[in-house]
């Protein structure tokens, strides 16, 4: 599931700029805008770009929501719960902020260049322009429309952005995309019911007025990816294609992990689904004439398993998103095709959990832990603005008796097998004291296997990508040169960046057709 | 030379694949002896039972003393099945056999499983380890074999092994009938039947591999496939089987015909010639169910007639009317159409009962609105239709409630649930779960034990079924435990402490003062410490508000009974 033509499709991030409120828009937000970050902002525009001031100044459409705006009315509040009841066209006191992700053109040979949204130009974006000063605390307007390819992470990175600002009462509006495909995506993979069990309103209410309008208007039409489906009873219904690809809410807050896990797995044991992975992901070292493997079925039975009985296991976790994508490969970056799957949390993250423990003097080893040997090469940079600050590498490997308990190396020990917040869980400790107590503590025979299993199908067996993101912290594992050794970056972004709440975990598996198979 | 067995199932599906003696049966084959211990292992897909585990693992330390033993493990069942299965299985072969080839003299260790693990798979890593010198050696259902090819006598032990097929999988006992009114248009009236068949997702990878046969043998170029009144299943099972074809690089084109006109039937099939880029040579006509030939017949007129010189079909199911009227020419049926025959293969034979529009269960259904058109499949057994279960009811008979329990006199009009078949058993237990899992959100089917009264009634065949079609762990407890004139046996005693930590449920076929859901609560609560987590029947005639569900429920008008 693609949302643009391939061969379009860039890597880059996307210019960035972020601008004061345009005409139109309340008056005191052009007057307040925060000029430093409009200067800011213009020091990075391409000399070819059009500004977004003189675009709306000739594009009469872009004005303004009529007085019912909901974007306007919050944008007039202090963004506080209790102001929401405020009528329409108050008075406006604070800014509303823009991020823009825009098309432009390439200088160096002229070739159209399209904008590419995903989790990392976001989070690059919110660390340039809003997280630096008190911005972060007034209404932020994200603004899509020029964006043409869509990845699916910016959707779950997006999800955790609005539910945490959504918690510290602050508002996020969106200005979605204009182009068709990019449009359809965000429809297709429900950002807007997404954000809807968020926020407990209408989309639309967190739309600028332009997109609203075409939201409002588009409402009764299937996306392009979609198809409408009779219901036996009577009715109809919106059929996605893969249900698999749109963002799945998942309940982690119901005592039992596994209902999760069955829930999130259950559209990747789709017989169909698991013959195509089969087919793509069949282990060609191990082809034995006549056999099947099962390959195609490890995505669903045992990577997004294990995904979401880890996160069902974060503490304090109630809610998480699931998504996927198949990113088309890309002749430009001689990236292959590879499908995507991600998941967000709002529990308390990996690194915290097993430190917390580690200070109350309990263990993190199970009898797992050390059985096989395993290398992590860690290397962890430190990053001011765009350069590296500070960089440092460390080797950890499984036959250390003890981890640093920092954050960034209690991360990666959570990949080694036998790690785990509770690893003294078996059987033998089983009681019936509450349905939460005895399955989420018993869920595992063997605790601390469940990344391991992850680690070893998408990096061992698929030779893909795991990227974990959590506060401050960027991590991406891929295997190393040597039998069960991995290579680690973690990046550390600046305190003053958007610390993502929960955990974001990222599965990057490429795809290839298996012998003597075509596409 | 000696052999020892080991089975490994989950404990939702023990039934799966080969019996213990089958198992015995072929240690015998392979090796020319009676194996001289024979062990299985039930394992809970949530959790490891570690302490089982180390105890047969010290056995089979014990009896290996031999260079000359051979250790056969039987892990064959389908791991997509159970959740976590996979995982759970890997760990306990890892901790089995690894700890058995570095302790014992075993002279091979056999595995045999549904598939051959994946390399990053401990169990596979045991396998392709060069310091085992190939003792250990894995064998796939169909052949395909992993490890110990540097050992000759291991060579000729698998070879052994192969000579026997493994048991073949009864499709019938993966399919689910639903009962009720189900309407399907016919040309110029509508057809009602009292069945519908769904397969459970056991079976819908039986299906496929029998239909990537047919697809692979045949030489069609186009395969079309006609939707109408089935499932997702079937569209599901379709795709997936082209899509392994076309996997193995043969050239294939589907085309899918529901609620196509002509004329869109012509279009599609011209554009998949086109893309063929020659002439299809032949197609073959996929189609959920061959009853009278309808929907084929309605398939093949909107074929175009420059095409249907070689037209192959295959039916999933063919009623019991369609086998008895069509002519059969191998495995096949010929069915006449347009002044032609089409040979129609199919894989399962059903039992269909049509019923006429005056049938007093057709106008009740239409009464009660409960008719069902379209795609029943769609929706979940729970809740029943009434009329599924008057028809019930109708079929097995009502008497007067025997066995009953003391301290109350017999119903006098009771269903007679022991007389239920194994459809409706399945059907029944089906709509059990089904309600036990709408109704808890922290209940899952591999994570549940049904505790029931072991009786010669309605319990026995509903029991049967949830163990074996229903994939849950089951429990029955005779009357006499229940009613205190004896202890739990030890077995079961340790059966409810290994599933302490799923989800338990008391069921019971009626209920009427509920006195022995109360005991059968009573009876887990004295092993477990506590209650089950729900309690439910199949039919709840007493005052109610006890059970937390039951499939239908009544109040009787006449209860007395001398």
């Amino acid at each position: 599931m693609e949302n643009s033509d391939p061969s379009r499709v860039q890597s880059v991030a996307a210019h960035v700029r972020c601008s004061a409120a345009p005409e139109g828009w309340p008056r005191s937000e052009r007057q307040s805008g925060r000029s430093s970050t409009v200067r800011s902002a213009s020091a990075h525009m391409s000399p070819n770009n059009r500004s977004i001031e003189g675009d709306r100044n000739t594009n009469p459409s872009r004005v303004p929501a009529s007085e019912t705006c909901p974007i306007q009315r919050q944008a007039a509040s202090t963004a506080t719960k209790a102001d929401r009841s405020k009528p329409c066209g108050g008075s406006v006191t604070e800014p509303v902020h823009l991020i823009v992700l825009e098309r432009r053109v390439r200088i160096d040979d002229l070739l159209p260049y399209y904008s590419r949204a995903d989790g990392l130009a976001i989070d690059n974006l919110w660390q340039k322009y809003i997280a630096a000063d008190e911005s972060a605390t007034l209404p932020v307007l994200i603004d899509l429309s020029h964006v043409r390819f869509i990845a699916h992470d910016c959707l779950l990175f997006l999800t955790a952005l609005v539910r945490e600002r959504e918690s510290a009462s602050l508002e996020t509006f969106f200005e979605l995309p204009s182009a068709d495909n990019a449009w359809n995506f965000i429809r297709s993979w429900k950002f807007p019911e997404c954000v809807q069990s968020i926020t407990g309103r209408s989309f639309e209410y967190n739309l600028a007025p332009k997109t609203r309008e075409r939201y409002l208007a588009d409402r009764n039409v299937l996306p392009q990816y979609t198809s409408p489906i009779d219901l036996p009873g009577g009715g109809t219904t919106e059929d996605f294609l893969r249900k698999q690809f749109q963002l799945m809410p998942l309940r982690l807050d119901l005592g039992n992990p596994l209902r999760a896990a069955t829930f999130a797995s259950a559209p990747w044991m789709d017989l169909h689904m698991r013959t195509v992975l089969d087919v793509f992901l069949r282990d060609q070292s191990l082809s034995t004439e006549g056999d099947t493997t099962n390959a195609g079925d490890r995505v669903g039975s045992t990577v997004v398993m294990e995904a979401v009985l880890n996160a069902a296991m974060h503490p304090a976790a109630k809610t998480g998103y699931i998504t996927s994508q198949i990113v088309p490969d890309n002749p430009f970056s001689k990236t292959a095709s590879s499908l995507e799957i991600g998941i967000w949390d709002d529990g308390t993250s990996i690194a915290d959990t097993l430190r917390e423990r580690l200070s109350s003097g309990g263990s993190i080893f199970s009898d797992s832990y050390g059985l096989v040997d395993e290398i992590f090469e860690v290397e962890l940079i430190r990053t001011r603005g765009r350069a590296v600050s500070q960089r440092f590498e460390r080797t950890l490997h499984s036959s250390q008796e003890e981890i640093d308990a920092h954050f960034p190396w209690l991360t990666v020990a959570a990949f080694f097998a036998g790690v785990s917040a509770i690893p003294e869980r078996s059987t033998s400790g089983a009681t019936r004291n509450s349905i939460t107590a005895k399955i989420s503590d018993d869920i595992d025979g063997r605790a601390g296997m469940g990344l391991r299993y992850i680690r070893r199908h998408v990096l061992d067996l698929w030779d893909g990508e795991i990227r974990y993101w959590s506060g401050h912290y960027r991590m991406s594992m891929t295997k190393g040169n040597a039998e069960n050794s991995y290579r680690v970056v973690i990046q550390y972004r600046p305190e003053s960046s958007w610390p993502l709440q929960g955990n974001l975990l990222m599965l990057s598996i490429p795809l290839r057709i298996a012998q003597g198979g075509k596409r | 030379m000696t052999s020892s067995t080991l089975r490994i199932r989950p404990s939702s599906i023990s039934h799966q694949g080969r019996s213990p003696e089958d198992l015995s049966y072929l240690a015998t084959l392979i090796t020319s002896y009676t194996p001289e211990m024979e062990l299985s292992v039930e394992y809970l897909p949530i959790e490891t039972d570690s302490t089982q585990i180390a105890e047969i693992s010290d056995l089979i330390e014990f009896l290996s003393d031999s260079e000359q033993s051979v250790l056969l493990i039987d892990a064959d069942f389908d791991q997509a099945l159970v959740i976590r299965s996979g995982q759970r299985l890997d760990d306990i072969l890892r901790q089995l056999v690894g700890e058995s080839l570095y302790r014992t003299e075993f002279l091979a260790i056999i595995v045999l499983v549904r598939k051959l693990p994946l390399r990053v798979d401990d169990l596979a890593e045991l396998a392709l380890d060069p310091k085992n010198d190939g003792r250990l050696v894995i064998v796939s259902q169909n052949g395909a074999t992993m490890g110990g090819l540097s050992n000759l006598n291991t060579s000729v032990l698998v070879k052994h092994t192969l000579a026997v097929p493994a048991p073949k999988v009864d499709l019938l006992r993966e399919v689910l009938r639903f009962r009720g009114v189900f309407a399907s248009e016919g040309p110029g009236r509508t057809n009602y039947h009292l069945f519908h068949y769904v397969p459970a997702p056991a079976s819908l990878d039986i299906i496929k591999r029998k239909l990537v046969g047919l697809i692979a043998q045949s030489e069609c170029d186009i395969v079309l496939f006609d939707c109408s009144n089935a499932g997702p299943w079937f569209r599901q099972t379709v795709d997936a089987s082209c899509t392994q074809v076309q996997g193995t690089g043969r050239e294939l084109y589907t085309v899918d015909v529901t609620g196509l006109t002509q004329q869109e039937c012509h279009h599609q099939v011209a554009a998949a010639t086109e893309s063929l880029g020659r002439p299809a040579d032949s197609l073959l006509l996929v189609i959920p169910a061959l009853h009278q030939g309808t929907t084929l017949g309605r398939t093949v007129n909107r074929i175009p007639q420059d095409l249907t010189t070689n037209i192959d079909a295959v039916s999933v199911f063919a009623s019991n009317y369609a086998i008895e009227t069509f002519e059969h020419h191998d495995s096949a049926l010929a069915v006449p159409y347009g002044g032609r025959q089409f040979l129609v293969d199919f894989l399962i034979d059903v039992p269909i009962e049509v019923l006429s529009r005056h049938d007093w269960k057709v106008t009740a259904a239409s009464m009660l609105d409960e008719v069902v058109t379209g795609d029943y499949s769609q929706h979940p057994p729970f809740p029943a239709p009434q009329i599924a279960l008057w028809s019930l009811f109708e079929k097995v008979g009502i008497s007067e409630e025997d066995p009953v329990p003391t301290g109350r006199p017999a119903k006098r009009y009771f269903p007679n649930l022991g007389a239920i078949d194994e459809w409706d058993a399945h059907w029944l237990a089906e709509c059990a779960i089904n309600a036990i899992l709408e109704s808890s959100p922290a209940s899952n089917r591999a994570a549940l034990l049904i505790v029931m009264p072991s009786e010669r009634n309605g319990t026995m065949p509903i029991s049967l079924a949830l163990e074996n079609k229903c994939d849950v762990a089951v429990l029955t407890i005779p009357r006499e435990i229940l009613s205190g004139q004896s202890e739990l046996p030890d077995d079961d005693r340790k059966k409810l402490v290994r599933h302490q930590a799923d989800f338990i449920v008391a069921f019971d076929e009626s209920a009427v003062t509920y006195s022995t859901i109360d005991s059968l609560c009573r009876v887990v609560k004295s092993v477990v410490g506590d209650d089950p987590d729900m309690v439910g029947a199949v039919i709840d005639l007493g005052p109610g508000g006890k059970l937390d569900f039951s499939i239908t429920s009544w109040k009787a008008l006449s209860e007395v009974s001398a």
